[in-house]
């Protein structure tokens, strides 16, 4: 019987140590939790989900990393929920109106469904960010869109309103936001939850703020 | 003068020579399958007469299964070696060269672009020519031409011209008289969307093929369907974003629109008709050539038209009103930095203020709402303003008097209960609170 | 949210007293206010701002104007004598009025100078000049090197945004005297630019203070600020988006509002205060050197003014000076060396005797005739002692206002006088006065119906619909339905377009206003260039220059002046009669006798309808007399209703003339009793209605100026009614000199004035009167001029016996002409100039070729030396001026035609067809026979009139046929104008015409008035407004009409009212 032809042990491609490092992800600009996320900063082609009331920032962590995306001039996407994402907001922050696709609320969950599909298949995006109000989508619908996600190295971002304590595991990264802090509910190989000051992720967000505000309140 | 005989074999429409638009303007359709077209001056631009043959060639697979094309010096020439000699390219001004080894027969296809009156008087002068013992046709040619005339008159003087190219036939440019339109008679009536988009394929890669010969972009696409058993009839109309000549495009959109309609009974006939607009060259932005990205982008947008589903740019508009200062478009977005009017002559200076120029840098919510939305008076109670004072003041569209909408408001920043951080402003006309927008 | 403490707030956004009231500033002075002079970038007038100002107990306010100091004057007049009339809070007594100005740099930054002192002032007169010398109109060029030259005590507030380099090459300028200014009008960007300036502060220890940037002085006023920003974008309101301002904050607060604002910060509220403490500066201080005129050696001015005065005192009194003359000379020149205006008197002496040097004609006008110095150095030409004039109202001790000369000049050589003056004083030292040209109320609609979006054929179909009578017109709400817009809308556009009255559009040249002055005068005022090239034009109009006591020069002209002189040159080259104004026979008996039978066509001021109806009521019989004429048909008395109670007197000669109260007796004498003359209405109100003096000047200057506000003259009004019913005058008197004190506020005459303007009427009808053919001739060639056409003139001369010879190339001049004929005889030679159309210099040609080489042969002869165009040898065809060479001018118009007139073949001035040899004789026969009427169309197209007949005598034979149909049907036939005589009042009448004259006044209530002319004379028409609304198309457009009406004779005067009016043929 002949011996199992084996390859050569030569030409077998063994895997080098800096192969190992996990896929670099987008880069948020918030350096403490650029360091603390395996990817150092969002995962490329997972899901990600922030979750928090309107007006605690979760918005503009995805500003943030859109900003990044688009120095590199490369293109972003936007689904709309009930509100809308309001121009006059992003030109402070440097970010390409020609390079970030809008896209209006979606009427019913299988429209969202169908549209996060055609966004991500057609390879045109880096991030894609869904304002979610209350249409949260199957585990099954979210499990189809990791893989296609993963096949075309797509950053797919959920901002949601309704804030849920049950973590779940098809997102590889999950940011809960309160009032003065942020928690990470899950981040892979991470000891979750993470706790850290609003401030830190607020430090130059809203700059119009920082000292304006001082001398409003005064 | 160099002509290109394609021989589709198939009888066609005259309007299928509009393909091959593509290769010379002078292109002419012959009744039943001939197309003949004036190379000579084209030539060089698709890569030689042999890039040429090859493109009609492919051209010709469009509309025929197994369509044949030659290229000589006069178009009865060219039609013969069409059938005869099939892909053959004969010597410029030496086209007799090629005709050694042809048998008699051919004769009846040295037509050109006037066919022979009568079939009769060829088949006598070949079984004559056959008695004589003569059977090539090279050993035609050595006839002298008053031999042909006593024997056969005129129709002997035009033989002898056509195989001596003689006949001296013009090719006029082609004038497009034809809509852009496709009829189907299915015998066994489809009812399912892949075999019923099987048959429309045929139709559409003619028109498409037309199209390119036109050089023209299709603007829309409307299908009708006529159902067997009742006269009801579908009518379903792609239009994408901007107009194309992309075909697997508007399949695509085809399929999905007939996937999504529910067909009562099956299909007996279908027709097809293109909406056709001048070519527009979209030079976007200098230095950002047209790359497949932006194909991919006009796909993906008219998808989404298509169900009914909002996408594109942010455009920023000049206006005081923060719902007024954006809208969606599907073009390319202008950047908006709005600046103080200065006319210069020759350093002498004119400013003319724009006033509210500033509103452009005031801080702005990430998210804003559909519409205001009013806050009862416990909700402003709960909230925490940052300062007694509006951050802005907005008045405006005061002329309006026909609009009932808010033209004077009063802006403030506010803290809500569970930490958010809110736009808020107060009509001072009816001096109510209303939530514009969350900076997020 | 960390970063947001939690400090807990007022919940209630609105602005509600908190606990404890909150710290008030203790002062504030607004140092940047704009006003709408500068043009179509603020919504406020000076005077409002000031007012608001002073309302709001500010300490005090700056006018900074862009680029020019334009409306700083009338600023400071509001400030320092608030009106009488109008009441005001009492203001804070040291309320500080600055001046300054906001300049806008090559490099779009801009920054505002105030001049702490004198020299300040003079420097920033400088820059201005600068800026504005080298750039065209309405653009400045002006760099921070240019005015680094000239920064010494210049305040400079730098408008933001700031940066740090600017504020160091500021700092390095000007030092300790920079500030920054900030306001916080509610928008995010006075935000940012508070920002900026709190951080120059910490780095710089920059000065900041509060100001609120006003373009208007209330919040009302924001829409109109809208519309007006419009207008200067070219957009409409719906378009301008951004272009509009965000918010009405940019307005005068009161003094809560502002410490309310600035409760963290009050200290810089209270610095401006200080700021202003550092300004010395006030427009009085302008001290007003007039030019040393020439001295001879070793004289000072007032030496030679004496003996000037002396010298021309005999020349004009020959006989002796009478002792009353002596004494009023000597006061009157005691009183100039005291205010020391010898050298204006010397000056305005000096040009005069530059114009009679040049044989130009001149006069005195305005109140300089009540003064015998300046009669007897030459400057007027009326006695002032003769007609007991009244000198204060020339120059008056404690009214401190500079004497106001006006002198009329030749309107043809007026250009010759104005050059003199710039040769001999340069642009350094004499510039002209500017006028602010403001929208009207047709302009006004017109501009904000274009920004209210409305179309263009509405706008002129409004227009068209207003007519004469103003905005009121479109004011009932029924109007909006017609053109079309929901009533809010056009309420509120109505609203917008009359306060957009009034706004100063752009600078335009006072008609002759000179400023002249010993030191240069870019350091009194900024000059800018004017639009007509070579002209320098200072940035103040004429009531600023008042009110700032500078002398100013009026350099006027009158066409009258050009007619006498003609006239007088004439007299001499004819009839070797050698005259002159003051040499003219006073009060010739023969003259007066015909101004009486209102023979007065053509003659100055007294030839108008309405004076042409009074004049058989007045019949003048002495110069005084004349004065009374030509100030009695004003709409001043005309409203107050003067005229007729006047004439009535005049007529009857009552004994005993009875007076409202025995204090008018004295004033009211000369005019039996009735006030006609200003001044006489000023010294009733301060005789009677208890004006103080103050008071009195104050309502001559509201009388005379255009733009005067309502709500002065209801002051006025209340202020009248009192003071006369204090001195129990009749309630419906006081109402009748109430209206004649509105009617003088439209135009009004002070009797100096028309006395000097009754010697040239006198001096009119004495030529029309004794020499017909010189005066016809001489108003003929100084055309336009006047109230009547050239064919009423020439049909008045041939009615008085002028032979008026038709024109002809061989014998007619440019000019009109006398010619001898048998011994004095003489014949009135029709002018070139009658023919429309064509030019000075080709007439010229022809006179010069006449004369040069003699009569003209033929007509190719005429051709060949004159060489004119095809075109104007058709013109003078048609104007019968080639009768000489060939009496049928169809003809030689077909002539003309054929001839090749291509100066270079050398067929040149024959006909074409020179070689075809066909025979052409019957060509003339197919030429339609010109009939008279033709040839008389033909006359009025191309010179306006014909010398051989009257159009309608031509039309007489149609008519007579005409009306032998009528009295076939018992209808009245046509009538003549002598015709009228016979016939008593109420009698039905049916005349034929030619109009001469159309007239709707707008004093007279909507009647008009139609002079129709035949050949036998005039007939007035009377038609009352519904008829004239009927019959409005024909009226316009007809030029022979016929009336039916029947006829009115009252006192003398023959009108007819007419019921029908059709037109003739």
């Amino acid at each position: 019987m002949s011996t199992l032809a084996l390859p050569e042990l030569a030409n077998i491609p063994f895997v080098s140590a800096d192969q190992l490092q996990p896929p670099a992800g987008l880069p948020t600009g918030v350096r403490v939790l650029d360091d603390f996320l395996l990817w150092r900063g969002l995962p490329q082609g997972d899901l990600s989900l922030l979750q928090g009331a309107p007006g605690t920032g979760a918005t503009s962590l995805w500003i943030r990393i859109v900003q990044g995306v688009h120095s590199q001039n490369k293109w972003a996407a936007w689904i709309n929920g009930d509100t809308q994402l309001f121009p006059a907001h992003l030109n402070n922050y440097k970010i390409n109106l020609k390079k970030l696709l809008v896209v209006k609320e979606p009427k019913d969950q299988e429209q969202l469904f169908w549209l996060l599909q055609e966004l991500i298949t057609s390879a045109l995006f880096e991030v894609i960010g869904c304002n979610l109000k209350d249409m949260f989508l199957k585990n099954h619908q979210l499990q189809k869109l990791k893989r296609l996600c993963r096949l075309h190295k797509v950053a797919l971002v959920f901002v949601n309103q309704k804030a849920s304590k049950f973590v779940n595991p098809l997102f590889s990264l999950m940011i809960h936001f309160q009032r003065d802090f942020i928690t990470i509910q899950r981040a892979l190989h991470r000891p979750t939850p993470f706790n850290m000051a609003g401030s830190m992720i607020h430090a130059n967000f809203m700059h119009q703020f920082k000292n304006t505000a001082r001398k409003l309140l005064s | 003068m160099r002509t290109l005989c394609i021989n589709l074999k198939t009888p066609q429409e005259s309007s299928s020579a509009e393909a091959f638009l593509l290769l010379s303007p002078r292109v002419q359709f012959r009744f039943p399958h001939f197309i003949f077209v004036d190379i000579t001056t084209t030539q060089h631009l698709l890569g030689g007469e042999l890039g040429c043959l090859e493109k009609a060639l492919e051209i010709a697979g469009k509309f025929s299964a197994d369509a044949s094309a030659a290229i000589a010096d006069t178009a009865p020439a060219a039609q013969m070696l069409a059938k005869w000699r099939p892909s053959h390219v004969s010597l410029r001004g030496k086209e007799q060269e090629s005709f050694k080894g042809l048998g008699l027969d051919a004769l009846k296809d040295l037509e050109g672009l006037s066919p022979w009156a009568q079939k009769k008087p060829v088949e006598h002068m070949i079984d004559f020519f056959h008695t004589l013992g003569v059977h090539g046709l090279e050993d035609v040619l050595n006839f002298r031409l008053n031999s042909l005339r006593e024997r056969w008159g005129d129709f002997g003087v035009l033989l002898w011209n056509r195989l001596h190219s003689q006949d001296a036939q013009i090719i006029s440019p082609l004038v497009p008289r034809d809509p852009l339109v496709g009829y189907g008679y299915l015998d066994d009536p489809i009812g399912s969307a892949p075999l019923l988009m099987a048959r429309m394929k045929v139709h559409l890669d003619t028109l498409f093929a037309r199209l390119l010969g036109l050089s023209r972009h299709a603007q829309r696409l409307d299908v009708v369907l006529h159902c067997e058993y009742s006269d009801k009839r579908y009518s379903l109309s792609i239009e994408p974003v901007s107009p194309t000549r992309d075909q697997n495009l508007f399949e695509d959109l085809l399929f999905k629109k007939l996937e999504q309609q529910v067909l009562e009974n099956p299909i007996r006939e279908f027709e097809i008709s293109l909406f056709d607009v001048p070519e527009k060259i979209q030079q976007l932005d200098f230095f950002e050539p047209r790359d497949s990205s932006e194909d991919r982008w006009r796909r993906l947008i008219s998808f989404a038209k298509q169900s009914q589903c909002e996408m594109g740019f942010l455009q920023m508009e000049a206006s005081h009103f923060p719902e007024q200062s954006f809208r969606l478009v599907t073009d390319w977005p202008e950047d908006f930095n709005p600046r103080d009017l200065v006319e210069r002559q020759d350093q002498a200076l004119q400013i003319k203020s724009v006033y509210a120029k500033g509103l452009a840098e005031s801080p702005r919510p990430s998210l804003l709402l559909e519409k205001p939305q009013p806050l009862s008076a416990a909700e402003v109670q709960k909230l925490r303003f940052v300062s007694s004072l509006p951050s802005e003041r907005i008045e405006s569209a005061w002329w309006q008097i026909s609009v009932q909408d808010l033209k004077n408001r009063d802006y403030y920043f506010a803290l809500s209960h569970q930490g958010q951080l809110l736009w808020v402003f107060k009509d001072r006309i009816n001096s109510q609170v209303y939530l514009h927008g969350y900076f997020d | 949210m960390g970063i947001l403490t939690n400090k807990n707030l007022p919940i209630s956004p609105s602005r509600n007293l908190p606990a404890k009231p909150l710290p008030q500033a203790r002062g504030f002075v607004e140092l940047i206010g704009r006003t709408n002079f500068s043009f179509l970038q603020s919504a406020s007038s000076p005077e409002e701002m000031v007012e608001k100002a002073m309302e709001l107990g500010y300490n005090g306010l700056g006018v900074c104007d862009l680029n020019g100091l334009y409306g700083v004057v009338r600023g400071f007049q509001a400030a320092q004598s608030p009106s009488h009339f109008t009441t005001l809070p009492a203001a804070k007594e040291d309320f500080h009025y600055l001046i300054g100005t906001e300049l806008t740099l090559t490099d779009e930054t801009s920054l505002v100078l105030i001049p702490m002192n004198k020299q300040g002032y003079s420097h920033l007169c400088e820059i201005l000049t600068l800026g504005k010398r080298q750039a065209s109109k309405g653009f400045s060029k002006l760099s921070l090197e240019q005015i680094e030259k000239y920064n010494q005590h210049l305040l400079c507030l730098a408008i933001p945004p700031w940066s740090d380099d600017r504020y160091e090459r500021l700092e390095k300028i000007f030092d300790n005297r920079l500030y920054l200014p900030l306001w916080r009008d509610l928008t995010w960007e006075s935000h940012e630019f508070c920002k900026q300036g709190f951080a120059l502060e910490e780095k710089y220890q920059a000065q900041l203070f509060v100001t609120q940037r006003p373009f208007m002085h209330s919040v009302e006023r924001k829409p109109l600020f809208d519309v007006v920003t419009c207008i200067l974008h070219h957009t409409t309101l719906d378009e301008a988006k951004n272009k509009l301002i965000q918010n009405g904050e940019r307005c005068l607060k009161s003094m809560e509002d502002i410490s309310y604002l600035w409760q963290d910060r009050l200290d810089l509220v209270e610095k401006t205060v200080e700021i202003s403490k550092r300004v010395e500066f006030s427009l009085n201080e302008i001290r007003y050197r007039y030019p040393a005129s020439s001295l001879p050696a070793g004289m000072t001015s007032s030496e030679l003014l004496r003996d000037l005065t002396y010298k021309g005192a005999e020349k004009r009194y020959a006989g002796g000076i009478p002792e009353k003359v002596l004494t009023q000379i000597e006061y009157e020149l005691n009183l100039i060396k005291d205010l020391q205006y010898e050298d204006y008197f010397l000056t305005l002496k000096e040009i005069c005797d530059f114009a009679t040097s040049k044989n130009i004609l001149y006069q005195g006008r305005g109140s300089a005739a009540n003064s015998v110095v300046c009669f007897c150095i030459g400057l007027t030409a009326i006695d002032p002692i003769q007609m007991d004039l009244l000198f204060e109202r020339f120059i008056s001790r404690e009214r401190r206002e500079p004497p106001d000369i006006d002198i009329d000049f030749e309107h043809s050589r007026r250009e010759e006088v104005i050059q003199h003056i710039y040769e001999k004083y340069n642009e350094r030292h004499a510039a002209m006065v500017c006028t602010v040209i403001r929208y009207r109320s047709r302009m006004s609609i017109r501009e904000t119906a274009k920004v209210f979006g409305i179309p263009l054929a509405k706008i002129n179909a409004m227009i068209k619909f207003m007519g004469r009578d103003g905005i009121s017109r479109l004011l009932d709400p029924a109007v909006s339905k017609e053109f079309g817009l929901n009533p809010e809308q056009w309420k509120m556009f109505l609203a917008l377009a009359q306060q957009l009255r009034g706004f100063p559009r752009h600078l335009g040249i006072h008609s002759g206003g000179f400023l002249i002055t010993q030191d240069p005068i870019t350091e009194m005022v900024p000059v800018e260039k004017a639009t007509m090239d070579g002209r320098y034009v200072i940035q103040w109009n004429k009531d600023d220059v008042d009110c700032l006591r500078l002398m100013k020069i009026d350099v006027l002209s009158l066409g009258m002046l050009t007619c006498l002189r003609k006239c007088f040159d004439l007299l001499r080259q004819h009839k070797d009669i050698d005259l002159s104004l003051a040499t003219l026979p006073p009060d010739e008996e023969k003259t007066y006798e015909m101004i009486g039978r209102a023979e007065t066509v053509g003659v100055f001021q007294i030839e108008s309808r309405a004076q042409m109806n009074t004049l058989p009521r007045m019949k003048p019989k002495n110069f005084y007399d004349l004065v009374i004429e030509i100030a009695l048909i004003r709409p001043g008395p005309l409203q107050g209703g003067m005229v007729h109670p006047f004439l009535k007197l005049r007529q009857n000669q009552p004994t005993k003339i009875k007076y409202a109260h025995p204090k008018l007796e004295p004033i009211l004498k000369k005019t039996l009793g009735v006030p006609i003359f200003q001044e006489q209405v000023m010294k009733m109100v301060v005789a009677v209605g208890d004006f103080s003096p103050g008071e009195a000047d104050e309502l001559r200057r509201v009388m005379s100026s255009a733009w005067r506000k309502q709500i002065t003259m209801v002051g006025v009004e209340q202020r009248l009614k009192a003071g006369f019913a204090k001195n129990g005058i009749s309630v419906e008197y006081a109402e009748q000199i109430y209206k004649t004190v509105e009617g003088f506020a439209n135009y009004g005459f002070p009797e100096s004035h028309s006395a000097s303007f009754a010697l040239l009427t006198y001096a009119s009808c004495y030529l029309k009167c004794h020499h017909p053919d010189v005066f016809t001739c001489c108003l003929l060639n100084s055309q336009p001029m006047g109230f009547y056409a050239p064919r009423t003139i020439i049909g008045e001369a041939q009615r008085n016996g002028v032979k008026v010879a038709p024109l002809d190339v061989q014998t007619s001049d440019y000019d009109y002409t006398l010619e001898e004929k048998d011994g004095h005889f003489h014949i009135l030679r029709v002018g070139l100039r009658s023919i429309y159309g064509l030019p000075a210099p080709l007439a010229l040609r022809i006179e010069q070729a006449r004369k040069t080489d003699g009569a003209f042969k033929d007509i190719t002869d005429f051709i060949q030396r004159t060489q004119l165009p095809r075109s104007i040898l058709l013109k003078l065809a048609a104007a019968g001026a080639f009768e000489s060479f060939n009496t049928n001018t169809r003809e030689l118009i077909w002539h003309l035609e054929s001839l090749s007139l291509d100066q270079q073949s050398f067929l040149w001035g024959h006909p074409k067809e020179q070689f075809e040899l066909g025979d052409d004789e019957d060509e003339p026969e197919h030429l339609p026979f010109e009939s008279n009427w033709d040839r008389l169309r033909r006359e009025y197209d191309s010179k306006g009139y014909s010398v051989e007949a009257h159009p309608i005598s031509i039309l007489r034979s149609y008519l007579h046929g005409k009306s032998q149909s009528l009295i076939a049907q018992r209808y009245i036939p046509y009538m003549h104008s002598d015709d009228l005589k016979r016939f008593k009042t109420k009698t039905k009448v049916r005349v034929a015409g030619l109009v001469s004259i159309t007239q709707r006044p707008p004093t007279a209530k909507g009647m008009c008035f139609i002079t129709l002319e035949d050949e036998f004379g005039f007939m007035n028409i009377v038609i009352h407004p519904e008829i004239y609304q009927k019959y409005r198309p024909t009226i316009y457009t007809r030029s022979l009409l016929e009336i039916q009406g029947h006829l009115e004779k009252v006192g003398g005067i023959t009108n007819i009212r007419a019921e029908r009016v059709l037109p003739l043929t």
